[in-house]
């Protein structure tokens, strides 16, 4: 290799040599374990993480009713994050070398960077040969269907278990159409397939109906009617959606926010006249649908996701995340008013007078 | 080694740095138990805060700690009156500390957002409604009333 870089950086001083081992020692360490990453791995927004680290965010995060986002930047994860071999070489190298030193690879140090970095390999290893990386997390997904045949109840597409949050209970599927803000799911309707998943899905809830009709034929011909409907409950499940736990006040607003976000995603894939097409529709429905909520639909789309989570008492007040932060939060102000206005106006008036006369006795 | 240990080695050498100097104790209450700290920090110059010195109380999990949740952390009670605090326990509403946790935030980022917290209320969901309300309407008087609330405190514990 002779590019310019490997001319002119060798012949830099000591003091540069330095600050560029330092800026490279620093991008081998994993920003949750705070150890070196022997198994790097690259998530599609670009951050690194320890595979074993990165594996168990995401799979503690997914329990925690939200969609996979990367710990550095919230950005979801949709993609299965892959092993970032030009960052495990330099690693590697840099172990390589500190245990080639004969004083210090006697180190206990060392020693144990080494048998670390045996373990790391091993598990990423094995996970990579019985193909469950990441728990699998990337590779089972599904969407939630929702039919207005069957009352209205989310069905897993893969197994058509019933379905209330971001992972199918019965099949371990990630549920695509989840969303985390509203913590329901993004309608799908015909525009945001594509022909053959259409199809797919079609096929999957014909077959269903078909399978539950002969499965309900099969066990009334087996036994009696009163066996018979504790038998359904397991094989058809039929517990509704339940009612999320925020109030219906504010639903509305998420829901309409939510088919915002879902559009945004999918508008790479359609066509440009289909897509202003589209925009127009989904404004009309959320203005429709936002007007009693909030006349500023500019906050609104701007929203990110991080602060949709936020609807349940959590001051958005302070992140360390600049890109997500301040300027998203003026608006609040004058939704205190209102809030205060139509629910806490007495409560509010006598709390502040207790206080007011507390202050008084005190002076 | 774990998370936490990691961080606590490290830690009295950045507490020496000018980026921190603002923190003038961070420490496990107990060396041999990384589950409770106490921390003093002064508060964020140009706002109410400034001037005083603000006690932390923090439990870490340390099963959970940093992946599946961070620290928890109270004022002193009854010192710190703020739109994002409960007065009488101290609790803290900091989207950082329930559903915006991530694990790549250390102690040292957690106090710093505290602290950034009361320089800055969030005023979307406010934990002592009644001091929000001053807030929005009286500045002023809201100044007074946080400085007056520290005073006391203060004297209280001379
Ligand atoms: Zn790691
Ligand atoms: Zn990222
Ligand atoms: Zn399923």
């Amino acid at each position: 290799m002779n590019g310019h870089l490997h001319t002119v950086i060798p012949k830099k001083s000591n003091a540069d040599h330095l600050r560029i081992v330092g800026r490279v020692l620093d991008s081998t360490v994993c920003t949750i374990c705070h150890d070196y990453m022997f198994v790097p791995v690259m998530t599609s927004c670009g951050h690194n993480y320890c595979y074993e680290c990165l594996n168990n965010w995401l799979n503690n995060n997914r329990s925690n009713v939200s969609e996979l986002t990367c710990p550095q930047c919230r950005n979801v994860i949709t993609n299965e994050p892959s092993l970032n071999v030009a960052l495990q070489q330099i690693v590697d190298l840099m172990l390589d070398i500190a245990a080639e030193d004969p004083q210090k690879s006697n180190s206990s140090e060392v020693r144990s960077l080494l048998t670390q970095r045996e373990c790391s390999v091993a598990e990423y290893k094995s996970d990579l040969l019985e193909e469950t990386l990441f728990n699998s997390v990337f590779k089972n997904t599904a969407k939630a269907i929702i039919d207005d045949d069957d009352d209205g109840i989310a069905r897993c597409s893969n197994c058509q278990w019933e379905v209330e949050g971001p992972v199918c209970p019965n099949c371990n599927a990630t549920i695509r159409n989840y969303n985390a803000g509203a913590q329901n799911f993004d309608e799908v309707d015909v525009d945001e397939y594509s022909d053959g998943e259409l199809e797919e899905v079609e096929r999957d809830l014909d077959n269903y109906r078909a399978e539950s009709a002969r499965t309900v034929h099969d066990l009334e011909a087996e036994e009696g009617d009163e066996s018979l409907s504790s038998e359904m409950d397991q094989a058809w499940p039929t517990r509704r959606p339940r009612n999320f736990m925020h109030g219906e006040e504010e639903e509305e607003e998420e829901e309409d926010r939510g088919s915002i976000d879902s559009f945004i995603v999918d508008e790479e894939e359609e066509e440009e006249e289909e897509e202003e097409e589209q925009e127009l529709k989904d404004e009309r429905k959320f203005r429709r649908a936002s007007v009693a909520l909030s006349d500023d639909d500019d906050n609104e789309s701007r929203d990110s996701d991080f602060y949709e989570h936020n609807d349940d008492g959590y001051a958005s007040g302070d992140s360390l995340d600049e890109s997500t932060s301040n300027d998203e939060l003026e608006p609040h102000t004058i939704r205190l008013t209102h809030s205060q206005d139509n629910n806490n106006n007495n409560n509010n008036n006598s709390a502040r007078k207790k206080r007011l006369i507390v202050l008084d006795s005190d002076e | 080694m774990s998370r936490i240990v990691k961080e606590y080695m490290g830690l009295q050498k950045r507490l020496q740095t000018p980026e921190f100097s603002w923190i003038s104790f961070l420490a496990p209450v107990d060396d041999d138990d990384l589950s409770e700290w106490v921390c003093r920090f002064q508060g964020p110059s140009e706002s109410p805060f400034e001037g005083f010195e603000l006690g932390l109380n923090i439990t870490i999990d340390l099963e959970k700690y940093p992946i599946s949740g961070g620290p928890r952390v109270l004022f002193e009670p009854r010192t710190v009156a703020h739109p994002n605090v409960k007065w009488d326990t101290g609790e803290i509403c900091l989207d950082l500390l329930k559903d915006a946790w991530t694990p790549i935030y250390t102690l040292l980022d957690v106090v710093g957002a505290i602290r950034d917290l009361l320089a800055d209320p969030g005023l979307d969901s406010p934990l002592d409604l009644d001091i929000a309300q001053i807030y929005d309407a009286d500045y002023e008087a809201y100044v007074q009333i946080v400085r007056y609330r520290l005073e006391e405190a203060r004297l209280a514990r001379v």
